[in-house]
């Protein structure tokens, strides 16, 4: 593929992606309300119009820079994290030799973002949201880089297309079985969802969110959704071999196998309850991390 | 080569929602009155700025996730060499997780994944 | 083209809950044309749900300032309310969601005009900081930057004792997941509450949830109404909590429950039960969280003395449900995990005799046990030292384990 050709995929993608979860919110919520769904694919595009609409909100002396970059660079760090993922073998829009550090960056980044864009409305319910979803981010990425450090052994490089390629024979999903369920808590927390959502809940009237209304309002929601598709297309690429498979072109696979985890990840997000912040810190610390450990070790002694 | 690719599309992103919210805001031309400046506490109004000496309550877990962080830069080239350096490389790595898991161990004897 | 596609979204609203709002609130609220936001913001339309008080005015003129352009006023689910300037009222047999989306859909083509402030359009206080940025002035802070003052001087925090800076401010009354009415004024540390005082009660329960302990007063009624208008409350309380711990659509099935209760429907609550234990409702709930002490349950009296372990219920002396072989249920542990089993228990419990004696009539005057504790004394307890020491999503799931009753009864107008 042509870099324009490339390009224009990797926006379609994106865009794609992101309204296909916006529908799947909606089939999965009226499923489990149990009424009919309402108008489902054409409600996220409705919600986008409200939305542009609105008058933009501000508060007493807001820090304005930092509140209105704090979506732009949420969407910028998940569209990067989408152009590390090869649509086929010949073709990836930023072929890095060192993408896994490249999204363990995109990790950190995003929870720097998310606490600028609680911190800079001066209000204290974004504050609360701020602050308590830097407690739970910076753990989950130490488990997200450790699972994606076992699937970096086989392939003994940290590129995307080469881990894709160590699964030609064996898909990491397989071989290394705690991966992708470790790494789609790392999806739910990036994009502040269901169980993970401290940044956005209702108990702080929409958090980091709060204060925001009209256009910036549209950027974060459709930053949530892009990053939420940056992470399903990395645990695709590199726990479910990507492009790689029979019949149908690589291109195909990859949107098939992305689409499939981010069904689950919407799932897991309508159907888990949410625990208080300070117990999902011990959770993560004493459970899930020495799980990613064991992760690591067994992924380790396979790879030798 | 990568990078510039990266960094373009990081660029482009940011400047293109950037726009969105500036044209968006041009549309509608209603002021923002002091009123509707008030930050939402259910109907009240708040009495101090909301910017403070935030108690972060977690602060003691930062101090060893950063002990982790720098593990992680180990790990990078270590992943690399991995497989070249065989069972060596999976006993250093083991003994260097294992003072940190005893680190987390320590620091939940202390407390420190609480919200002190 | 934008506005045709705004008009079509599910109008997005914000619910200033009121006094005594009608059942038919609760149903508007489920309908699939709404979206209920978690804060004026993101909301184009302020619905005034039931009757505010005098005092609430001033706030419900806030939240109306804080919506973005375009934005409207509805008041509904009041029928004796005044009217007020500005507002859209619908009549009670108009369906409010048709007038909803008509106002709704002017609203964004500009055929009814975006509402104005209500407030002055003042800054908070003078500006008294000097240079562009108030970078001048004098003490650390620079003077006051900005209208506001800077955060209070530190005291020593009530978990750790590390002293940083307090917030101090008012919380209430229309908040989401809040007591209808209530405003506290709350310091914080972080996140954690030091201090809380009532400034304006809350509402006392509604009207509707005792129409049939009402009626029992002057003649003889069913004891499928009485149990079903149990159910119903009980669903609404499971609801509010399934909301705070992060799962909106089964608090959406919690309140349809409810809702077809009220209308004489047969609906079976194990189904929700056991989804949200699937779900994780009972770890979302830290044990021990919200445990009261026992004078305090005996004195709430209702369902929160028998979470506590109390098997006390007016209904055990009552011969029909004596007939029924009535006796309560009960738990321990008098946490909100307590609490919220106590609810779901007692639903089940009084659809059971709904079936078990549908025919069944309560004679006049009789005594049975209300949703909530109807008669009990008043309480020497306060709010004011049940949340100090909670983080805020904590206090929020203990305040919303109590009903509205007890809420009242541990949150009174004057001071301790």
């Amino acid at each position: 593929m042509t870099p324009i050709v490339l390009t224009v995929a990797w926006v379609a993608f994106l865009l794609g992606m992101a309204w296909y979860i916006a529908v799947l919110d909606g089939l999965w919520s009226a499923a489990r309300e149990g009424r009919p769904p309402r108008a489902p694919l054409a409600n996220p595009l409705y919600r986008c119009a409200t939305m542009l609409r609105q008058q933009s909100n501000l508060t007493e002396a807001p820090d304005l820079l930092n509140w209105r970059l704090a979506p732009a660079l949420y969407a910028g760090l998940a569209g990067t994290g989408v152009a590390l993922v090869p649509f086929s073998g010949a073709s990836v829009l930023a072929d890095l030799e060192v993408g896994i550090v490249w999204w363990g960056a995109v990790e950190a980044l995003t929870v720097v973002v998310v606490f600028l864009h609680g911190w800079s409305a001066n209000s204290q319910l974004g504050l609360i949201g701020a602050y308590r979803y830097v407690a739970i981010g910076l753990p989950v990425m130490l488990i997200s880089m450790f699972v994606l450090i076992a699937a970096a052994l086989p392939a003994e490089s940290l590129a995307v297309p080469k881990i894709i390629e160590s699964q030609r024979e064996l898909w990491n999903v397989i071989r290394q079985p705690l991966g992708l369920p470790l790494f789609l808590l790392l999806g739910l927390s990036l994009s502040f969802r269901g169980p993970f959502n401290y940044a956005d809940s209702a108990d702080i009237a929409g958090g980091t969110a709060a204060e925001v209304s009209g256009a910036p309002r549209l950027v974060w929601e459709f930053a949530r959704l892009a990053m939420l598709t940056a992470v399903a297309t990395v645990a695709a690429s590199v726990f479910l071999g990507g492009y790689l498979g029979p019949w149908l072109p690589g291109p195909v696979w990859l949107v098939l196998k992305t689409a499939a985890v981010l069904l689950a990840l919407v799932g897991l997000s309508h159907q888990l309850a949410r625990i208080s912040p300070s117990r999902m810190m011990t959770l993560i610390w004493t459970v899930l991390l020495p799980l990613s450990f064991v992760h690591l070790v067994w992924a380790g002694v396979l790879a030798l | 080569m990568a990078l510039t690719g990266l960094f373009t599309i990081m660029g482009t992103i940011v400047a293109g929602a950037l726009l969105l919210q500036w044209v968006a805001a041009r549309a509608r031309r209603d002021r923002v009155v002091e009123s509707q400046k008030i930050p939402f506490l259910g109907g009240s109004a708040p009495q101090t700025h909301a910017w403070q000496r935030f108690h972060v309550r977690y602060y003691s877990m930062t101090l060893l996730f950063i002990a982790f962080e720098m593990e992680m830069m180990f790990m990078y080239p270590w992943a690399v060499v991995y497989v070249a350096e065989g069972v060596k490389a999976l006993a250093e790595m083991g003994m260097f997780l294992a003072i940190l898991t005893v680190g987390i161990l320590y620091g939940w004897r202390e407390g420190i994944f609480r919200w002190q | 083209m934008l506005e045709r596609l705004a008009a079509r979204a599910p109008v997005p609203l914000f619910v200033a809950m009121g006094r005594d709002r009608a059942p038919a609130v609760e149903r508007l609220l489920q309908s699939a044309d709404i979206d209920v936001t978690a804060t004026p913001r993101h909301a184009s339309i302020l619905l005034v749900a039931g009757r505010v008080r005098d005092s609430d005015q001033a706030y419900l003129d806030r939240i109306h300032d804080q919506l973005p352009h375009p934005r409207a006023t509805f008041w509904w689910g009041d029928e004796q309310g005044d009217d007020v300037d500005e507002a859209q009222r619908a009549a009670s047999f108009d369906d409010p969601v048709i007038s909803l989306r008509a106002l709704y859909r002017n609203l964004i083509s500009g055929a009814h005009a975006s509402e104005t402030h209500r407030l002055p359009d003042e800054p908070p206080a003078p500006w008294r900081g000097k240079g562009d940025h108030g970078q001048g002035g004098e003490g650390m802070m620079g003077g006051v930057p900005y209208g506001r003052m800077m955060p209070m001087p530190p005291t020593p925090d009530i978990r750790d004792g590390l002293a940083l800076d307090v917030y101090t401010t008012q919380i209430g009354p229309f908040m989401p997941y809040w007591p209808a009415g209530l405003v506290l004024e709350v310091t914080f540390q972080g996140d954690v509450i030091q201090s809380a005082e009532v400034v304006q009660p809350p509402y006392p329960p509604r009207d509707v949830d005792r129409v049939p302990f009402d009626r029992l007063l002057h003649e003889t009624t069913a004891l499928a109404q009485i149990e079903r208008a149990r159910a119903a409350h009980h669903l609404v309380c499971i609801a509010r909590l399934l909301s705070l711990v992060g799962l909106p659509t089964l608090s959406r099935r919690a309140q349809i429950l409810a809702a077809r209760v009220r209308a004489n429907e047969t609906i079976a609550i194990a189904p929700l039960r056991k989804a949200a234990a699937r779900s994780g409702l009972t770890a979302a709930l830290a044990p021990g969280l919200g445990r009261i002490d026992d004078r305090l349950a005996r004195e709430l009296g209702g369902p929160a003395q028998r979470a506590a372990g109390h098997a006390i219920d007016d209904r055990s002396d009552n011969p029909m449900y004596k007939r029924l072989d009535f006796t309560p249920v009960t738990q321990t542990q008098s946490d909100c995990r307590a609490r919220l089993a106590q609810w779901f228990d007692e639903a089940e419990q009084a659809l059971a005799l709904v079936s078990a004696a549908p025919d069944a009539m309560i004679g006049q005057g009789a005594l049975v046990e209300a949703p909530w504790a109807l008669r009990a004394p008043p309480v020497d307890y306060r709010l004011t030292e049940l949340l100090p020491g909670l983080e805020w999503s904590e206090a929020l799931l203990v305040l919303n384990s109590f009903d509205s009753a007890a809420l009242c009864r541990m949150a009174p107008l004057e001071a301790p």
